[in-house]
C-alpha cells in the first residue's frame, strides 16, 4: 500500500504543478483506452520520475495492448484517496479535484523538489497528448 | 521482465526442468515446502493410477451438479479428483464465513473446481463451434483460424480442475499469511512466472503455490506416468500448458483464443463462483451464463483492424500477421455489463456484508493468536493441512491437535468458541473518506485538498493490527478513567477489537477484453461501458471501514476509536457513521459524561473534546488572511504568507479547531515582529554567545510584554521545565546555537522537546526560536526566510513545529536598521 500510495502522489502531484493554466476542477487526465500506458512507458523511457518510482512501474503486452501492471492500482487509489473524481460519463478521462497546494504536500513528503516534478509532469503531459494524438490518428484511418 | 522496461519475450522458453530449477533458486523456501506437500498428494494418485486398468479407453464419469447439471470427468481427471490433492478442498467454503448470514452458502471449493470443469468445456465447445463456422461460412472462410486440438482441451480442462488447488482452508487468511512469511521469495516468483507465462498479469499467492505443485517432480511423475492417459503431446509439456492456463498466459496452445478460459476477463472461474454462489446464497443477480458463453467469439487482429500500437506490433510479428483472441461479440456486452454487474452486488451483498467482515476478520486474528499463543508461525505445510474450515477452527482453537499441528491455548480457545457458535462481534465505529466531518467551512479546492490529505493519512502507514492495538490500548484507559466503566476484572483483551479495510476487490480490472464494432474494428469494451471505472464508483459510495468488537464493549471501543482518529489522523467522522454502526453520539449527556471524564484525566485534548462534542465541528486550516507579519517582510518576498500557509497544510493538512487556530495566528504574529524588533535593536550583535536564559530568553519576554503578550515562563511539567507559555498554552522552546551554514538543520531535537511539552498541555503544535551564528553571508537568512512550519515527522500523532531563527554575532545590515 505504501509504496502504491508513493507512485500514486508522485504521479499525479507531477501533473498537477506541470499544469500552467489549469487547477483543480479544471482539469483532467486519460484514463481508457491504454493512453496513460503508453504516456506512462514514454515517459519512463525518456527518464522521467525517480529511480524508486520507474522500478516499480512494469510494461506488459496483455490481451487488449500494452500494459502497465500497476497504472489500474494508481488510478483507482487516486480515486480513494481523492486526488481524483469518480468517473465522469466519457469513462475515458478523469477530473482532477484537488490542487497545487495539496500537491506541492505530497512532493514535500515524497522530498522532490517541485522544479524538478514540473519537468517531469510536462514529460508525462506530452506524453499523453502524443498517445492521444496517435490514437486519433489511428482511428480516423 | 525488468522492471520499467517493455517486455520482450525470451528468443528462446525454458523447458520444464529448466523452469523448475530457476523457481527452486528463486524461492527455495516455497519450493521445498510445496514440493512436500506434493509429495504427500501424489502418493494417493500414484495409487489410483495403479489400481485402474483400461485408462484410455474408459468412459467418463458423471457427477450431478445442482447448479450446472451433469458434470463428466475422465479417467486421468478422477485419479486427480480421488486423492488429497483435491479432495482437501472438500470443506474448505467458497465463502468463507459467509454461511453465517446465508445459512446455506456452504458449497466447498470442490465442487467449484468441477463447476469450472464443466464451464471450460462448454466455452471450449463455444468457441470451436465459432472457429468452425468461420472456417466454412461469411463472405470470405477464413481457413486459416486453427481450431482447438486434444491438447489444449484437455490441459485446458485439467487447468480448470486444479486451479484452486493453491488454497488452504479460510483462504483469504491463509493466502495473506502465506505471502506474509515469504513476501520477497513470491515477489521473485511472480516476476519469474510473469517472463516465462507471456501475458500473465496479476498472479495471486494462491496461483504461485498451485503453479509451483503442478510444476514438482512429484505431480511431474503423475503427468508422466503411464496410465495417466491425457491426450497431450508431449507429456513433459503439460505440467507448464496446466500453469499457462491458471495464470492466464497465451503460451503451449495451438489454438490461441483459449488463453484466457480458465484465466481471464470472462473466464470459467467467475462464471462458476458467480453462478454458484448466487445459487447457495438464494441472491438472484440476473447473470445470464448460457448467452455470455454463446457471444464470445475469436476476434482476429491483424496490423491494420487495431488501434492499439502494441497490438498491432504484435500482429505484425505474428505467423500469418494475425493473431486470434477471444473476445466478445458487440451483441454480447449486455450479458458482459450483466457479470460485471452482479458480480458487484455479490460483493456488497455478501462478500462484503458487515457480518460476513466481521467473521473473516476473527478467523484472521484466530490464526495470529494462536500462533502468539503458541509462539511460533505455521508453517506452510501446517496451513495446508488436509482440514475442513471447520476443523481449522478447532485447531486454531487447540480443542483438537492434528499430528504436529499445534494451535493455540486459553484466547484461542475463547475466540474460536465465539466463532463456532456465531458470537460475532458488532460494529463500533466506521470510517470512510465520505463520512469526513468538519469540512462544512471550506469550499472547492481548499476542501478537495483537506479531504484529500485527511484521507491519505490514514492510507499512509495504514496498519490494521496496529491500529487494533492502539485503539485497544487507548479501550483500557479510558475504561480506567470512566467511573461507570470500572468494574471487576473482565476478559477484554486485543483480540477483542478488531479493525478491518478490505482490499478493493470489487473493481474489475478493464481493458483486457476485446470486441468488434460495427465497422469491423476492434477496440476494447470499455469504449461502450467502462466495468473498472463503474464499479470503482459504486464501491467507493458503499465500502468503509469498521472496528469490531464484542457487543458490550461497542461504547467505549466507538469512542476510543473516535478519540484516536481524532488525535492519529485529525478526522472526525460524520454522525451517519456512528448510525451505521448503531452506537451513540458523543452530544448524548451520557456520553457527554463520558467525555467529561475522559478530558479530566487528559485521554483526550480540548481541541480533540471540542472536535467530537460540538455537533458542528469545524476545523480551520490557517489562511493567508489568518498570517500577520511585518510589511517589510511582505515587501522583500511577496510569497512568504502563501509559504507558510503551504507548510501549516503540509504539517496539519485537517486544521486546527477555530480557538487553537485563532491562539497559533497570534502567537506567530508576536514572535515575527518580536524577530523584526530583535533584528533592529541588534540585541544579538556582538561576537558573544548569547546565554539562553538570561540573554536571549530575557530579550525575548521583555520584548512579547511589550506587545501586551502575556508571556509566562516555564514551569516543570513532563519531566522538565519549559522556556515559555505563550497564551492559549502554546509552549515556545528557546535554543542558542553555534556557527553553522545551515540553519535551517539546527537543533532537531528542540523539536520533541517542545513536542513533549505542548503533549501534555495537550496542543499539536509549538514554537522553537533558535538563536545561530551565521557561518557565512549565505546563511545569514534574511527575515522573511528566518520562519518556516514543518510536521514533527515519526510523531504517534499529527504535530507541526514553527521554527524562528535568531542570528548572533553578525552586524546588522544596513537594510534593516530601523529608519
Amino acid at each position: 500500500m505504501n509504496e502504491l500510495l508513493r507512485l500514486t502522489q508522485l504521479l499525479y502531484s507531477c501533473w498537477i504543478v506541470s499544469d500552467d493554466a489549469g487547477g483543480a476542477g479544471k482539469e483532467s487526465m486519460p484514463t481508457g483506452r491504454g493512453v496513460m500506458e503508453y504516456a506512462l512507458r514514454d515517459a519512463v523511457d525518456r527518464g522521467a520520475f525517480p529511480e524508486w518510482a520507474r522500478n516499480q512501474l512494469h510494461f506488459v503486452s496483455g490481451d487488449g495492448g500494452l500494459a502497465c501492471l500497476e497504472l489500474p492500482l494508481i488510478q483507482k487509489l487516486a480515486t480513494e484517496i481523492k486526488l481524483t473524481s469518480d468517473p465522469n460519463p466519457s469513462y475515458t478521462r478523469t477530473n482532477i479535484v484537488v490542487g497545487i497546494a495539496l500537491a506541492r504536500r505530497c512532493l514535500a513528503k515524497l522530498e522532490i523538489s517541485e522544479e524538478q516534478a514540473r519537468l517531469w509532469g510536462k514529460t508525462l503531459r506530452e506524453a499523453s497528448a502524443k498517445a492521444e494524438a496517435e490514437l486519433a490518428v489511428a482511428e480516423s484511418a | 521482465m525488468v522492471a520499467g522496461q517493455r517486455e520482450h519475450p525470451p528468443a528462446t522458453w525454458m523447458n520444464a526442468n529448466e523452469l523448475r530449477h530457476e523457481l527452486e533458486k528463486c524461492a527455495p523456501n516455497l519450493w521445498q515446502e510445496v514440493a512436500v506437500l506434493a509429495d504427500a498428494w501424489a502418493q494417493e494418485i500414484h495409487k489410483n493410477l495403479s489400481r485402474r486398468s483400461g485408462l484410455p479407453t474408459a468412459f467418463p464419469k458423471t457427477f450431478t451438479d445442482p447448479v450446472l447439471g451433469p458434470v463428466e470427468l475422465f479417467e486421468w481427471e478422477v485419479a486427480m479428483l480421488d486423492s488429497p490433492l483435491l479432495q482437501r478442498l472438500r470443506g474448505i467454503r467458497q465463502l468463507g464465513m459467509a454461511h453465517t448470514v446465508y445459512t446455506s452458502a456452504l458449497h466447498d471449493r470442490l465442487s467449484h473446481c468441477l463447476g469450472v470443469v464443466e464451464i471450460a468445456s462448454r466455452m471450449i465447445q463455444a468457441l470451436e463451434k465459432n472457429a468452425y463456422y468461420r472456417r466454412i461460412y461469411g463472405n470470405k472462410p477464413d481457413t486459416d483460424l486453427p481450431l482447438p486440438r486434444d491438447d489444449d482441451r484437455f490441459s485446458i480442462r485439467l487447468a480448470a480442475l486444479l486451479h484452486d488447488i493453491g488454497h488452504a482452508p479460510f483462504s483469504h487468511a491463509t493466502e495473506s499469511l502465506a505471502k506474509s512469511r515469504a513476501r520477497n521469495e513470491f515477489e521473485r516468483i511472480f516476476d519469474l512466472l510473469r517472463t516465462e507465462f507471456e501475458g500473465a498479469l496479476h498472479i495471486k499467492p494462491s496461483e504461485a503455490i498451485a503453479v509451483l505443485a503442478i510444476l514438482s517432480e512429484p505431480l511431474r511423475k503423475v503427468f508422466e506416468h503411464a496410465r495417466f492417459a491425457i491426450p497431450f503431446n508431449p507429456k513433459e509439456n503439460l505440467a507448464q500448458a496446466i500453469s499457462a492456463r491458471i495464470l492466464g498466459s497465451r503460451k503451449y496452445l495451438s489454438a490461441p483464443y483459449l488463453a484466457g478460459i480458465v484465466s481471464g476477463p470472462v473466464d470459467a472461474d467467475k462464471l462458476d463462483y458467480m453462478t454458484r454462489d448466487s445459487y447457495f446464497t438464494g441472491l438472484p443477480i440476473g447473470l445470464d451464463v448460457n448467452r455470455l458463453i454463446n457471444k464470445l467469439e475469436i476476434v482476429t487482429i491483424t496490423p491494420d483492424n487495431v488501434l492499439d500500437k502494441e497490438l498491432k506490433k504484435r500482429a505484425q510479428e505474428a505467423p500469418n500477421q494475425r493473431l486470434d483472441q477471444l473476445g466478445i461479440s458487440l451483441s454480447g456486452l449486455t450479458a458482459y455489463e450483466q457479470m460485471i454487474v452482479g458480480r458487484v452486488l455479490l460483493y456488497d451483498r455478501v462478500y462484503y456484508h458487515h457480518k460476513v467482515r466481521c467473521g473473516e476478520a476473527m478467523v484472521r486474528r484466530l490464526f495470529e493468536l494462536a500462533e502468539a499463543e503458541r509462539k511460533r508461525p505455521f508453517s506452510l505445510v501446517e496451513l495446508f493441512s488436509n482440514v475442513t474450515d471447520d476443523a481449522m477452527i478447532y485447531l486454531l482453537s487447540g480443542e483438537m491437535k492434528l499430528g504436529d499441528l499445534e494451535g493455540g491455548s486459553i484466547r484461542s480457545k475463547r475466540l474460536g468458541g465465539a466463532i463456532r457458535v456465531r458470537h460475532f462481534y458488532h460494529r463500533a465505529f466506521a470510517f470512510a473518506e465520505r463520512f469526513i466531518a468538519g469540512l462544512d467551512g471550506l469550499q472547492g479546492e481548499e476542501e478537495a485538498n483537506t479531504r484529500s490529505s485527511l484521507w491519505m493519512e490514514v492510507y499512509e502507514n495504514f496498519d490494521e493490527q496496529k491500529l487494533s492495538n492502539e485503539i485497544f490500548d487507548l479501550t483500557v484507559k479510558l475504561r480506567e478513567a470512566i467511573p461507570e466503566l470500572k468494574r471487576s476484572e473482565d476478559s477484554f483483551g486485543p483480540e477483542h477489537v478488531l479493525v478491518d479495510l478490505p482490499d478493493d476487490r470489487v473493481t474489475v480490472p478493464g481493458r483486457k477484453l476485446l470486441v468488434r464494432t460495427e465497422s469491423g474494428g476492434l477496440t476494447d469494451a470499455n469504449l461502450f461501458f467502462n466495468p473498472d471505472k463503474w464499479s470503482q464508483a459504486y464501491k467507493n459510495q458503499k465500502q468503509c471501514g469498521y472496528v469490531f468488537t464484542p457487543k458490550e464493549y461497542t461504547e467505549v471501543v466507538s469512542l476510543a476509536s473516535q478519540i484516536l482518529f481524532f488525535q492519529k489522523y485529525g478526522l472526525v467522522m460524520r454522525t451517519e457513521a456512528l448510525h451505521l454502526c448503531k452506537v451513540e453520539h458523543l452530544v448524548s449527556p451520557k456520553m457527554r459524561g463520558w467525555m467529561d471524564a475522559v478530558l479530566k484525566s487528559r485521554l483526550c485534548t480540548p481541541e480533540c473534546f471540542s472536535g467530537l462534542t460540538e455537533t458542528r465541528i469545524k476545523l480551520l486550516p490557517l489562511r493567508e488572511g489568518d498570517i500577520r507579519l511585518p510589511g517589510e517582510w511582505c515587501n522583500e518576498d511577496s510569497d512568504v504568507k502563501r509559504r507558510l500557509v503551504q507548510e501549516f497544510f503540509n504539517a496539519l493538512p485537517g486544521g486546527l479547531v477555530a480557538s487553537i487556530r485563532d491562539s497559533v495566528s497570534k502567537g506567530l504574529e508576536d514572535l515575527c515582529f518580536v524577530l523584526d524588533a530583535l533584528e533592529k535593536s541588534g540585541a544579538f550583535t556582538k561576537d558573544e554567545r548569547p546565554d539562553e536564559k538570561r540573554g536571549l530568553q530575557t530579550e525575548l519576554l521583555k520584548l512579547l510584554r511589550a506587545r501586551g503578550v502575556n508571556a509566562r515562563e516555564g514551569a516543570e511539567f513532563a519531566g522538565g521545565e519549559s522556556d515559555v507559555i505563550l497564551p492559549g498554552e502554546l509552549i515556545l522552546e528557546n535554543k542558542v546555537a553555534d556557527v553553522t551554514n545551515a540553519p535551517h538543520e539546527l537543533k532537531p531535537d528542540a523539536a520533541w522537546q517542545a513536542r513533549r511539552y505542548s503533549i501534555a498541555l495537550n496542543r499539536r503544535i509549538s514554537f522553537v526560536l533558535i538563536a545561530y551564528k551565521p557561518a557565512s553571508e549565505a546563511a545569514l537568512l534574511p527575515l522573511p526566510s528566518r520562519v518556516s512550519v514543518y510536521p514533527l515527522l515519526n510523531s504517534p500523532e499529527a504535530c507541526a513545529v514553527v521554527r524562528l531563527l535568531v542570528p548572533w554575532g553578525v552586524k546588522i545590515p544596513s537594510r534593516a536598521k530601523a529608519v
